[in-house]
């Protein structure tokens, strides 16, 4: 069976709940805009391959949508995720507040090599935006992080905040990346069997879901 | 495989009929459907011009009639209306029979395109009759795609390959699709054939149509209803005959109206009761989303005003169509009622519409029956468990409603929307000033009640890491407060200095009455107070919750919140736990304990609480005790990695899925994953398109309600026997209920045993848990 995949990364988006969080996942992972198209829970939705330095990499994306009141669970995914987005809305000062809130805990209960960025969503409402860019810019150099404004509506960097976060987590786990390459091959071959399976019974096309 | 059956089946159908009236000009079908067509309008409106001058009514009978029909056959029900509204004042009861007569028609009229008549239209049009009479010609070449799909009329042309030869005949009937053999093939006639034959664009336009099989309703030239064909019932083999061809339609879009009419027109009132029409139960679990309950009542009020008085004075034969409307109304209503019980009552509009169709329903003999089969409806909890009908008849002539709606299993009362919680207010030095609020309060109200001044004061919510908030004005005061968290009053000078109250730090010290329980029984304890919270918070709350506050400012949720709060509490009590247990051999005792409790919920199928149970285990406070970890016995740790991998997120929790999938009801499902789908149905689908609802959306979200509502409606009786109960068979019926249970520890008794599942103390700042947890194992 051909490798589908060299490397899978997990990455996770936090920021407060309304930032606009899955609908960045959407864009990214399912770029066509869709607006009356109906979708059903599928499987691998928000799973998306990149290639990067002639490299597959995988990348799954975690989202907490719905559950940001079970706090007890939503710190478990921080610490199985390699890569972490700070979301924040570019039209509510309150979001930005509590990235720092967010940022502790990834502090807290992420590993080590977490490799984290800074996203302002909704750049396209420039008329009610509350939060300067250049706050967004110090707050990012502050924790050490990388910066992008994005846009779900308008697909204003969405690619290119996912591919610069999927970069960092390579080249932070560069050594490591045969370990990396080792630890992956049963989540690879469920993740191949389960690609298969949708083709086989048809499936592949009802599943796929879009969620903008 | 299916698109191409489904083609087939229609192209089949269509030669059949044509054969059947003997016509070998297939050219004029599309000719004669419109003939049929035109000669149904004609017959129904002499039908109907006949019956309006037989009664003598009418002052005008060619005009008015004539009218009338050409409205109902163009769907224009605001137009009726209109006429309704002109004659209303001359004869009252004569304008009543018509519109009901209009409503009959427009019915049939939807009834009428059911019949995919158009897409049958549709593949005549394009059809060309393609006549061979010379023999061998070379129809489809082998390896090459042919251009044209044909179905055979006459005649019985060969398969020939180039290498084997004949290799079979075909007969008629049988069809060629070009595009879709990619085996090579040659068809060579052998005798004089004829062919239907559609040409590939034609034929995948079609089948785009066929496959999407959308009816379009329009209704005063505006899009109203669009139905798409349901792929699942058409080819169901072992589908009722009764299921009348409507059933295999799915409204795609449509207006509020335009959805409930079709409902009534499709419903099968005779669906028994504990497995609701899925239709009527997708409309009634999201029917809020997209109209109020008094827009309900008003519009169920209007069909079954429109034909009441026509009912009565009529011969039942007759007029058996508007007699179902009717009942299916009151059906509608009573699964309503059943759905949704108490919070109905909360409705003025609602109580009214309800009596009001109470006393409708006494002085009809038709639906007599429905009110007997409410009276039927009275369950009763017996004490081994089992729901029993009630023997005792309502012999009352109007409708009791509080026997229709589904009695759950309930102890704790369900929070209802004008509670009034106590809330205590505390200031910087800790004293406390009690008031009495409603949920909803806002936090304006609270500051309002305490008489505070607005100026130099304000709301803070104070957690107990010291961690606080500022609240807005318009934020709700109650609700949001999390575990452990209080609400101060106080100026922004004093703000800064608050300090968490003794309560809100959790306890110092284990308690150690864990000890003296068994995991079993504080796992039944676990369960039995989490089936209460469960059953008391109706599936309406989670979608309010998912849509927001913003869309619904008078929602209630404060039954789900309740249980979420349960969750998180559960799964600190479980760390909180093990982190004050600082003697070693202890710990580790404590911790098996906990692992056996979640193999026993596991087992009972509270999926909640085994998961607030496990992320209390895998937390990182917990996780890092390797000295305790250590001194599990190796056979319950491999069980505890395989619950583990339940926990999973990968591919969208789908180890869970796969374990939720298996379960039979009742069992308590895991919320959060619920809470999740509904986002992502919510956030990625539309709710309204061009104006119309898409009810599409509406079936994902009570797909996903039902289960919640199917596992709701089951009492719950717990699978794992006690150890001191008298019966161990795992019978349902066998077990008693969880409140007979004797407890199966002598000590603590059962009072004591009670209060400690329900009130946890726990410490919910990680911060402090991990601290607790670097003592005691560095």
């Amino acid at each position: 069976m051909a490798k589908q995949y060299d490397v899978l990364f997990r990455l996770l988006l936090l920021g407060d709940s309304g930032v606009g969080k899955t609908c960045l996942l959407c864009r990214f992972t399912d770029n066509e805009f869709h607006p009356s198209h109906i979708s059903t829970i599928g499987v691998d939705f928000k799973m998306k391959t990149l290639m990067i330095d002639g490299i597959k990499v995988r990348i799954q994306i975690w989202d907490t949508a719905g559950q940001e009141r079970y706090q007890t669970i939503t710190k478990q995914y921080y610490r199985r995720a390699q890569g972490i987005f700070l979301v924040y809305d570019i039209t509510s000062e309150r979001s930005f507040q509590h990235i720092m809130k967010w940022a502790s805990d990834v502090d807290e209960y992420a590993p080590d090599k977490v490799q984290k960025i800074l996203i302002g969503n909704k750049s396209d409402e420039e008329h009610k935006r509350q939060v300067a860019t250049e706050q967004g810019t110090k707050l990012a150099k502050a924790y050490g992080m990388d910066f992008y404004e994005t846009s779900a509506f308008t697909n204003h960097n969405i690619k290119e905040s996912f591919t610069r976060l999927a970069e960092q987590v390579l080249q932070a786990n560069w050594k490591d990346l045969d370990v990396l390459r080792a630890s992956v091959t049963d989540e690879l071959n469920i993740a191949a069997l389960e690609e298969e399976e949708g083709i086989g019974d048809g499936h592949g096309d009802s599943q796929k879901a879009c969620w903008c | 495989m299916s698109r191409l059956k489904r083609a087939l089946c229609f192209l089949c159908c269509l030669r059949a009929e044509t054969e059947a009236e003997e016509d070998h000009d297939y050219t004029n079908m599309l000719e004669r459907a419109r003939l049929h067509r035109e000669t149904w309008r004609l017959n129904e409106l002499a039908r109907l011009k006949i019956e309006l001058e037989s009664q003598g009514r009418v002052q005008q009978p060619d005009q008015a009639s004539q009218d009338l029909a050409t409205k109902a056959s163009r769907g224009d029900s605001v137009e009726i209306e209109d006429v309704e509204r002109k004659r209303a004042l001359e004869q009252e009861r004569e304008q009543e029979e018509r519109v009901a007569r209009l409503m009959e028609i427009r019915r049939q009229k939807l009834q009428r395109t059911f019949q995919a008549e158009k897409l049958r239209i549709e593949l005549a049009a394009v059809m060309v009759l393609q006549s061979e009479v010379r023999m061998g010609t070379v129809l489809i070449s082998q390896g090459v795609n042919g251009t044209s799909n044909y179905v055979i009329w006459k005649g019985s042309p060969n398969i020939i390959s180039n290498r084997k030869g004949v290799m079979t005949t075909l007969h008629e009937g049988q069809d060629l699709l070009a595009p879709f053999k990619r085996r090579p093939q040659v068809v060579r006639p052998e005798h004089v054939c004829h062919f239907l034959r559609v040409g590939n664009r034609d034929f995948m336009s079609i089948l785009k149509d066929v496959n999407a099989n959308m009816v379009h309703v329009e209704e005063k030239g505006e899009p109203a209803l669009i139905l798409k064909r349901s792929s699942e019932q058409v080819f169901a083999p072992g589908a009722p005959e009764h299921a009348s061809c409507s059933n295999k339609f799915l409204v795609k879009l449509g207006t509020p109206d335009t959805i409930l009419q079709f409902l009534l027109f499709s419903m099968n009132p005779d669906t028994p009761d504990d497995q609701m029409d899925p239709f009527v139960c997708s409309f009634l679990l999201t029917y809020y989303v997209f109209m109020t309950p008094e827009e309900l009542t008003w519009l169920s009020q209007r069909s079954l005003f429109l034909n009441d008085r026509f009912t009565l004075h009529s011969e039942p034969s007759v007029d058996t169509g508007l007699v179902q409307v009717k009942e299916r109304v009151v059906t509608l209503v009573i699964q309503w009622v059943a759905l949704y019980g108490l919070l109905l009552l909360d409705n003025p509009a609602v109580v009214h519409f309800l009596e009001k169709l109470s006393k409708q329903v006494k002085g009809h003999a038709h639906l007599r029956m429905l009110r007997d089969y409410i009276s039927a409806r009275r369950y009763l909890l017996l004490d081994n468990g089992q729901w029993t009908k009630n023997q005792t008849s309502n012999r009352g002539h109007q409708l009791d409603w509080s026997l229709v709606w589904n009695k759950h299993y309930q102890t704790t009362r369900p929070i209802r929307m004008k509670d009034k919680v106590l809330l205590k207010v505390y200031r910087h030095d800790h004293r406390f000033t009690s008031v009495r609020m409603p949920l909803n309060a806002s936090v304006e109200d609270v500051m309002a009640a305490l008489k505070a001044p607005v100026g130099d004061n304000m709301l803070i919510r104070l957690k107990s890491s010291g961690a606080r908030e500022q609240l807005k004005m318009d934020a709700r005061a109650i609700s949001i407060l999390g575990i452990n968290e209080r609400l101060f009053l106080c100026s922004a000078s004093q703000a800064a200095e608050l300090t968490p109250l003794q309560g809100q730090l959790g306890p110092k010290a284990n308690r150690s009455t864990l000890e003296n329980m068994s995991a079993k029984a504080m796992a039944a304890q676990l369960t039995s107070y989490d089936w209460e919270l469960f059953s008391a918070m109706h599936e309406t709350e989670l979608l309010y919750y998912v849509l927001g506050r913003k869309q619904f400012p008078n929602s209630l949720t404060a039954n789900l919140e309740r249980f979420i709060r349960r969750f998180n509490v559960v799964t600190y009590w479980v760390v909180t736990e093990l982190c004050l247990c600082a003697e070693l051999s202890k710990r580790a005792r404590l911790m098996r304990k906990f692992i056996k409790m979640a193999t026993v919920l596991y087992r009972e199928k509270n999926m909640n609480s085994f998961m607030a149970v496990m992320y209390g285990l895998t937390n990182s406070a917990v996780s890092r005790l390797h000295k305790t970890w250590k001194k599990v016995p190796k056979a319950q740790l491999k069980r505890f990695r395989q619950y583990e991998l339940i926990l999973d997120p990968f591919s969208n929790h789908d180890a869970l899925r796969q374990v939720v999938a298996k379960l039979d009801l009742p069992y308590i499902p895991y919320l959060p994953l619920i809470l999740k789908d509904l986002t992502f149905i919510n956030e990625g689908n539309k709710t309204r398109q061009d104006n119309l609802v898409n009810f599409e959306k509406m079936n994902l979200f009570a797909k996903t309600l039902k289960i919640v509502k199917d596992c709701r409606n089951q009492p719950y009786l717990p699978i794992v026997p006690q150890r001191g109960s008298t019966k161990k068979g795992t019978g349902l019926h066998n077990i008693q209920k969880p409140s007979c249970k004797k407890p199966s520890c002598k000590k603590p008794s059962y009072p004591e045993q009670f209060h400690n599942s329900r009130k946890l103390h726990v410490i919910s700042d990680q911060l402090k848990l991990t601290q607790l947890s670097r003592a005691i194992e560095l």
